[in-house]
């Protein structure tokens, strides 16, 4: 990016992102799956930016060398594939190409044909539907191999079934739900939003994989304020590389050897070594995913884009609450945004309000239920979510009840040390063994294993 | 967010000097951390460091591996490496203890055995008594490749542990002069190897050993493999003190063939003809220093010809089974037994003990129940050696 004049760096950054996607989505190979889904991505995020850019929008230039762009990309990725070469797919594709293109226009018509904002919020709110119908479909493992086999024609001729991995999509739909869902509370307003910018915002490739999830309006300033790499930005952002890629590879993949597994709990004895393969599993995923983030938000720093932190010390959190204020942050930022808060509100405002803590235990279970089935829509997703609700739930009513006797636990210096690090103790575990139900495959055998880890079962 | 401030807030603003300075240092470490490991060549005093028989129990037989990720276990080269993993290091030799030491093939490791099914358990568990009044404990320090100049590794390693009996389990396949530098554990010892061949003079071309390595390989970049598989199996030890686990054991397997083609033919070895397998193709001056190895340190040996498969299906009258061609074989028997008697080795030939339909994945391994009879017979035979 530094090799690039800095009037051309957002383009550069929008190239080096499509590359990228192309380059990550195909890893191990270029398939014609691996080119639709990139096309699918590039074409939703020019939906989107269509529905959300303002109606009395002027197209610049930059977005019409965006579009040739982008279409280029997708029409370079086809013939590179050969499938350009068949003339069923040639035909298809220059029938449906037109068929794609007016049907956004036409379903843009159909919503604004008074032209008002209202028309606009409705077909903001049918995408949002349509994001979330494609998130199921490909979160569903059932529906993921129908589609997978359905849409590669690779995996057709040769009969063989498709693993369909749609890789990054749960943060392309996030980040395009943020954006209709600030579009419609008009909070876009003050943004400036070309087509190009908002591409490279969806899908940038240092957080194209593993987030974290920005919000545009915070990414796209930075985009129009790319300075040239200076020493700061090297040094933070190769120490970020450096740490993350400490973390990941050496740390987490070694932890990852004997953390919990199927395998591994179907050939051990004793409680003590369930807790151990637990614990490392704790650590193990911590190190792996902030790991990740590390890498992202240094890459983002040598691009001169500061994405957000996702990790800060959660572990060493005294409640579930701040727990998950420091993990995975801008996941639960997402959700306490666009989800947790709009929820609340709604039973709040009821004329006939329900009482307090049913408002609080709603909330939290089904934030934190979706929050598990973002990750897969799985039994074991759901109840890894709704073991963080409970704990949320029950944090909550332990915290309104109990102010006076912290405060007395509080006033001492060694009686609040030891509550802190009890409380750490306690937090920890208890989201040690809500891991259970994450890693492993179904219901089963994680009420087998938790049941073990207490010295029962067999 | 505050645990960044270090990096991102530092006391004085980050300059392109500070960055070449860093880039520079860098750069000096890499090669100053790699002259000190050139010089000091710590890799053997690594392979001691262990947390086998210290922080977890040692494992009952040596690191060995084809799929690690699924069994926890780890095949390394180094012959210090997979010592130190072995519990026979760590156990203290007991006032009442006859210790016998089991060399050999796949067979004696146990493949497709548990730890308790192998010969050494076997052992272990019938409380075999001398008629001194010691107590039978066996090590197994079976590795799973057939070639006799391995055992002869793992026996020198294997003589400062204090054995009062060998037992070494042989077969035809480990026997070929021809490919005993070949395997990837002779290799990797391999100056360990090029020492024990000067010393008993035996009859190998050591220029078919790698070179010794040169100052690149040497380096910690050049050693990084090594290092890495001591450090996974250090892990894969707090896997083997949870589960006792270290070899997948699968309830279906391949059983050997039992029809063969009509061919008289060694498998891979198209040089030897029918009827042209002499003794100078087989490597009887391994099994004899290392036979006279151990009797330097007044260790006896007994040497075992291992049971093999032997089909009864098509052509099973030109072969065994799809190793061995019945000349071949009945010739190595032959000239095995008449080494036996110019040496006065002891000797017991179980080649026929196990029953056919009792093998389990290839003509040298058997099942769980036929391995303890072979031990059974075994026994008295070990006990002998105390006389």
């Amino acid at each position: 990016m530094w090799l690039v004049p800095p009037q051309h760096r957002p383009f550069g950054l929008f190239l080096g992102s499509v590359a990228g996607i192309i380059w990550i989505l195909s890893d191990g190979g270029l398939t014609s799956l691996d080119a639709l889904l990139v096309t699918m991505t590039l074409l939703m995020i020019g939906a989107v930016w269509w529905i959300i850019r303002p109606v009395d929008y002027v197209w610049t230039d930059n977005d019409y060398l965006t579009s040739i762009l982008g279409l280029g990309s997708i029409a370079v990725l086809w013939v590179s594939l050969g499938v350009l070469q068949d003339d069923d797919l040639l035909n298809l594709l220059i029938f449906a190409s037109p068929v794609v293109i007016g049907g956004v226009i036409a379903i843009r018509g159909l919503f604004t044909q008074d032209n008002t904002q209202q028309s606009l919020m409705s077909l903001a709110q049918f995408s949002v539907v349509v994001i979330i119908i494609i998130l199921v479909a490909i979160k569903v493992p059932q529906l993921a191999d129908f589609f997978g086999y359905a849409l590669d024609w690779d995996a057709q001729s040769l009969s063989t079934a498709s693993p369909f991995l749609w890789l990054g999509f749960s943060y392309i739909a996030f980040r395009l739900m943020a954006l209709l869902f600030d579009f419609r509370a008009g909070r876009l307003s003050k943004t400036n939003l070309s087509l190009r910018d908002t591409i490279t915002y969806v899908i940038f490739f240092p957080a194209f994989t593993a987030g974290p999830i920005d919000r545009a309006q915070r990414f796209l300033p930075e985009i129009a304020q790319t300075k040239p790499l200076d020493a700061s930005r090297m040094v933070e952002g190769t120490t970020r590389i450096a740490v993350g890629v400490f973390k990941k590879f050496v740390i987490a993949d070694s932890l990852a050897l004997i953390a919990m597994s199927p395998q591994l709990i179907e050939v051990t004895d004793g409680a003590g070594g369930f807790w151990l393969m637990l614990y490392l599993y704790a650590f193990q995923i911590f190190f792996d995913f902030s790991g990740y983030s590390d890498v992202a938000i240094g890459l983002g720093r040598l691009y001169g884009i500061t994405l957000p932190e996702n990790f800060d010390r959660p572990y060493l959190q005294p409640n579930v609450q701040q727990f998950w204020q420091r993990w995975h942050i801008t996941l639960s930022t997402w959700f306490r945004v666009y989800y947790f808060t709009p929820l609340s509100r709604f039973f709040i405002t009821r004329k006939r309000k329900p009482p307090n803590f049913v408002i609080i235990l709603v909330a939290q279970l089904t934030t934190m239920g979706l929050i598990g089935l973002w990750h897969g829509i799985t039994w074991n997703f759901l109840l890894w979510g709704l073991w963080h609700g409970l704990g949320l739930f029950a944090h909550k009513m332990l915290a309104d009840n109990t102010r006076g006797w912290t405060k007395r636990v509080n006033a001492r210096v060694w009686s609040r040390r030891l509550m802190y690090w009890g409380s750490v103790f306690v937090t920890f575990n208890f989201v040690a063994l809500g891991w259970v139900f994450f890693a492993l495959p179904n219901v089963d055998s994680s009420l087998n294993m938790l049941a073990r880890l207490f010295g029962f079962g067999g | 967010m505050a645990r960044w401030d270090w990096l991102v807030k530092p006391e004085q603003p980050y300059t392109r000097g500070f960055v070449v300075r860093v880039l520079i240092k860098v750069i000096l470490l890499f090669v100053l951390i790699n002259l000190v490991y050139l010089v000091v060549q710590p890799l053997p005093m690594i392979n001691q460091l262990t947390i086998y028989n210290t922080i977890v129990p040692g494992r009952e037989r040596f690191p060995y591996a084809d799929n690690p990720t699924e069994v926890y276990n780890l095949s390394i080269g180094n012959i210090d490496g997979i010592f130190s993993a072995h519990r026979l290091v760590g156990d203290a030799i007991r006032d009442d203890e006859f210790r016998v030491l089991l060399l050999g093939d796949s067979g004696v490791w146990g493949w497709l055995l548990d730890n308790d099914q192998t010969f050494d358990a076997c052992l272990n568990r019938g409380e075999f008594q001398t008629s001194a009044g010691y107590n039978l404990f066996a090590y197994n320090l079976g590795y799973p490749i057939t070639n006799v100049l391995k055992d002869i590794l793992i026996l020198q390693e294997a003589l400062q542990y204090d054995p009062d009996a060998i037992v070494w389990f042989t077969t035809l396949e480990g026997m070929y002069d021809d490919d005993q530098l070949a395997h990837p554990i002779i290799q990797a010892n391999r100056e360990d190897v090029r020492r024990l061949i000067d010393e008993n003079s035996l009859s190998f071309d050591v220029s078919q050993l790698p070179q010794t390595p040169n100052i690149l390989e040497r380096t910690l970049v050049g050693q990084r493999r090594a290092l890495a598989d001591w450090f996974r199996l250090q892990f894969y030890g707090l896997a083997w003190s949870m589960t006792d686990y270290d070899h997948t054991n699968p309830r279906f397997f391949r059983s050997p063939v039992q029809n063969f083609p009509p061919s008289e033919g060694i498998p891979n070895r198209g040089d030897i003809e029918v009827g042209g397998l002499t003794a100078d193709l087989l490597a009887f001056d391994v099994l004899e220093a290392g036979i006279a190895m151990a009797s330097n340190n007044d260790v006896p040996v007994l040497l075992v010809n291992e049971p093999i498969f032997r089909g009864q299906g098509a052509n099973s009258d030109l072969r065994y089974n799809d190793l061995y061609p019945r000349w071949a074989y009945d010739a190595y028997r032959q000239m095995l037994s008449e080494q036996v008697s110019e040496n006065g080795w002891s000797y017991v030939d179980l080649w026929d003990f196990v029953p056919p339909e009792r093998f389990t994945d290839f003509p040298l391994h058997y099942d769980a129940e036929y391995t303890c009879r072979v031990a059974e017979t075994l026994a008295p035979e070990i006990l002998s050696l105390a006389d």
